[in-house]
């Protein structure tokens, strides 16, 4: 009889076993997908509300960038920064949460934090919980600069520090104030201006002669050009006495004033020279060469046709709308000087500063560095390399032609005095009569980076007296000149 | 040998006088505060929105009013030698028997969720005969099968007589209809019978029927197919028969580690349907975490330890047979309420023995818990404390020598 005893007591030892393995497979492997189910809405925002002190979204130096008082009539966010909408979002009882206080919002709840088992006696206790403070990567010194830089023009400025890809400003003009967007909300959406939408990492741009830089290292990466390359062109003069070049792609006439030549005849110019000079024609026929197979493959590992990962919505940048647009030679050169059916965030084009800076490897961009709670603290975004994208060489030759198009270029409204900037700028044509989006890409110093931008001014005009200033401010300020 | 040889100390664990299993009552206690707590946070949502109930309170009076009478029924029945029941059995099965039938015969039956389970009389509170079916079962097969002894092995002896006893009664309770009593009743007495020394060959086709007449049972009543095709697939039938396992896996994976806080449950909110009865496990997943559900595990883990080692040291084969049929049976439905909460095994209503809420169940449970501990109050091979340092020897060392023993004591 005992032996049988033994035997029950093991078949129900196995079902104790059976229904130990599964409280962990729902209460931990499954328990994230449950609380996303979108049928789990049972958080009522008031108990959370009244039951918990949101923490503070700070800047780099501890500057305070939202804040919750408590009121008599409840809590209240307060945001120092209206200009930070864009990156701290907004938090609302009505229209939910956006970018980092939706992104961090268990954090600033208090749900989570750099002490688990304080969050663990809170909820047991039912003690008010104090949501973490989310600390941000963000400068607000910098951004007071960039937003001043920028003035009242519409468009968006990313900077970006290349080394470890911390995010130092984020610009995008208009704005919207989130301490009192609850009661704008109508008349923010209807704005034809568009202040709600994040220009920085949401708004994709025709990127004009800046993707020249792409094209640029795609074409001395791949072996298709060398930095010693010297291009031939036969100048005419035009009816207003200008001299320019004609050249036909595939039935595709492309004109081209940009040599920094005056009378007709001859000319000689070097591959730095054509960059700095911003030649349509020379980065046609780079294009062409590379093809169209190549071209995709470089511009997809410098981040366009991805979403580049970010703690806030951003939309990955587009090389045509059509597919199969550039199976035609005619698209690619179009493409090489950065029209076609080419679309750009400004976030993607400081990537490709940074990524130039940095050696030829895409740093990951981040907002949010760490977490603090209390006096714990947890590190949430570190220096992280995203991918390699071209070789050390490429990326030095690269960055050499870039401070050639500042020294002698388009791009010399961007010098420092003493300091060696790399830039590139861009004038991108949108439709016949239509003032052309101002550009300006670019890092500093180039021998030691710690800075890239990228600078748009919407139907502003040209790059070089547009965007080139605001970009000339950030990197003055960053660096402390 | 005779009685007159042996210790006192022994006479008196022989005749019942030895102290009771503490650990046992400490696991018992532990449950129900947590029970009774549970209870109250589960169902205030109800009771308070209800006009039935008036008071948020309501879930929790009664709950409590059960456990004093159910711990004091417990006390008592601790104290009241086992073997007395031997008597009782036979006529102990003719009234469940009526009142199983009567339940499905008459109007008496006050219908709850689609079942006839409730037996109404008067003015006292309504019962649920197959819940006190489950305890008379158990009393009336250890008697039977001790006094069988070899014959068991016999088919017509022992398996046929034993089917027809346990088609019979699963076979009312299961028109109750009440699926998951029946599935527990079932399969006490399968153990009981396996434990009394089944034969083997016998017992592997009376499971081998048992599986079919089960799938048979799933297979022919709409509502039971339906069940199991949404645990297959809970998502075919999301606001209809897969509700109730879709909320549990919710609530249990939005308490993850350390739950929501007592009395945080969201999903008590009408989202989890029976949350105070059937369902009180998935509130405990959700207010108290995977450390909350891990414990319940833990401690009827611990009953089962102690309810079996009490069977070991039992001193007799009806002894044996009742603590094993008692621990079993509360063992196996605790897996079996906790298995259909984690989606282990497809939907079947059964309370949690001591947490639950329910009057008969937690009358029930007490009653079988008193037996069990007056049963552990009967130890063999027990040796007073100050007797230990004398080398006092226990009075019979193995259970083995028992059986020859007690033929020659009577």
């Amino acid at each position: 009889m005992s032996q049988s005893i033994y035997r029950t007591g093991l078949a129900l030892l196995i079902g104790f076993v059976i229904i130990a393995l599964a409280l962990p497979y729902w209460q931990v492997i499954r328990a994230n997908d449950l609380v996303g189910d979108p049928r789990y809405n049972r958080y009522r925002l008031n108990e959370i509300e009244n039951s918990s002190e949101r923490g503070r979204i700070l800047d780099r130096n501890g500057v305070v960038l939202a804040s919750t008082e408590m009121t008599p009539n409840g809590a209240r966010r307060t945001y120092s920064m209206p200009a930070l909408a864009h990156v701290t979002g907004f938090h609302s009882a009505i229209f939910g949460d956006s970018d980092i206080e939706k992104a961090f919002a268990p954090y600033l709840q208090g749900q989570e934090g750099a002490d688990p088992f304080k969050a663990m006696f809170d909820r047991l206790l039912h003690r008010p919980t104090v949501g973490s403070d989310v600390v941000l990567t963000i400068d607000s010194k910098l951004q007071a600069v960039a937003e001043e830089a920028m003035g009242s023009s519409k468009g968006a400025a990313v900077v970006i520090q290349p080394k470890t890809g911390e995010i130092l400003a984020l610009v995008s003009h208009p704005y919207f104030d989130p301490n009192t967007m609850e009661k704008d909300w109508d008349k923010l959406k209807n704005d034809p201006g568009t202040p709600m939408v994040n220009r920085a990492t949401q708004g994709l741009y025709v990127p004009g002669s800046t993707f020249k830089t792409v094209i640029l290292a795609a074409a001395l990466d791949s072996g298709v050009t060398n930095p010693d390359e010297i291009f031939d062109f036969k100048m005419e003069t035009d009816s207003y006495g200008r001299a320019y070049h004609l050249e036909s792609f595939n039935g595709y006439e492309i004109y081209c004033a940009n040599h920094g030549m005056t009378s007709p005849g001859r000319a000689q110019l070097r591959l730095a020279d054509v960059f700095a000079q911003s030649c349509n024609i020379a980065f046609a026929r780079l294009g062409v060469r590379l093809g169209s197979q190549r071209l995709i493959e470089y511009a997809k590992r410098f981040g366009f046709e991805t979403q580049i990962p970010l703690e806030i919505p951003d939309l990955p940048s587009q090389l045509s709308l059509k597919p199969g647009f550039l199976n035609d030679n005619a698209a690619v050169a179009a493409t090489s000087f950065g029209q076609g059916q080419l679309q750009a965030s400004p976030l993607q084009l400081a990537m490709v500063a940074a990524t130039i800076a940095r050696g030829g490897i895409a740093p990951q961009p981040f907002l949010v560095s760490e977490i603090r709670t209390g006096k714990y603290s947890t590190t949430v975004g570190q220096p992280k390399q995203w991918h390699e994208v071209v070789s050390p060489t490429t990326a030095r030759e690269v960055a050499d032609m870039m401070v050639h198009a500042v020294d002698t270029g388009w791009a010399k409204g961007a010098q420092v005095s003493g300091v060696r900037v790399a830039g590139k700028t861009g004038t991108a044509e949108i439709l016949p009569g239509e003032t052309p989006h101002g550009w300006f890409i670019g890092f500093a110093p180039e021998d030691d980076p710690q800075v890239a931008v990228a600078v748009i001014k919407e139907y502003a005009g040209p790059g070089s007296t547009e965007a080139v200033p605001v970009g000339k401010a950030i990197i003055q300020a960053a660096l402390g000149k | 040998m005779s009685m007159r040889f042996l210790s006192k100390a022994y006479k008196n664990q022989f005749q019942g006088k030895g102290h009771p299993d503490y650990a046992l009552m400490g696991i018992i206690a532990i449950l129900l505060v947590l029970g009774v707590d549970m209870v109250y946070s589960a169902s205030f949502v109800i009771a308070h929105n209800s006009p039935l109930y008036h008071s948020d309170t309501y879930f929790l009076v009664r709950q409590m009013l059960w456990v004093g009478i159910g711990v004091v029924t417990m006390l008592v029945l601790m104290q009241v030698d086992y073997h007395k029941y031997q008597r009782f059995t036979v006529p102990g099965m003719v009234v469940i028997i009526l009142l199983l039938f009567v339940v499905i015969a008459t109007r008496l039956g006050h219908s709850a969720y689609g079942a006839q389970r409730w037996l109404s009389l008067g003015p006292l509170p309504a019962i649920q005969p197959s819940e006190f079916a489950k305890l008379v079962l158990i009393l009336y097969l250890s008697n039977w099968l001790s006094r069988r002894g070899e014959r068991l092995k016999d088919l017509s002896n022992g398996t046929i007589p034993f089917a027809i006893m346990l088609g019979l009664i699963t076979g009312l309770v299961l028109m109750q209809p009440d699926l998951g009593s029946a599935f527990v009743i079932a399969l006490s007495a399968v153990c009981l019978f396996f434990i009394a020394g089944a034969d083997l060959k016998h017992f592997i086709a009376g499971g081998i029927a048992g599986t079919i007449a089960l799938v048979m049972l799933a297979l022919t009543e709409a509502y039971r197919s339906q069940r199991i095709a949404a645990f297959l697939d809970p998502e075919q039938d999301p606001l209809g028969v897969g509700w109730h396992i879709i909320q549990s896996n919710i609530a249990l994976g939005s308490g993850g580690i350390f739950g929501l806080g007592l009395g945080a449950s969201r999903q008590k909110f009408y989202y989890l349907p029976s949350a105070h009865t059937d369902a009180i496990f998935a509130v405990i997943g959700e207010e108290l975490g995977l450390l909350g559900t891990m414990a319940v595990i833990g401690l009827f883990a611990l009953l089962a330890y102690r309810g079996y080692k009490a069977t070991m040291k039992a001193p007799d084969s009806f002894g044996m047979l009742l603590a094993a049929g008692i621990t079993s049976w509360i063992t196996f439905q605790a897996l079996l309420n906790i298995a259909v909460v984690t989606s282990t095994v497809p939907f079947t209503g059964i309370t949690l023995p001591f947490v639950s809420y329910g009057g008969s169940s937690m009358l029930v449970s007490f009653a079988a818990i008193g037996i069990l501990l007056n049963v552990s109050r009967h130890q063999v091979g027990f040796v007073p404390e100050k007797n230990r340092n004398k080398g006092a020897e226990p009075a019979i060392k193995s259970v083995r020598a028992r059986s020859a023993h007690l033929s020659q004591a009577e």
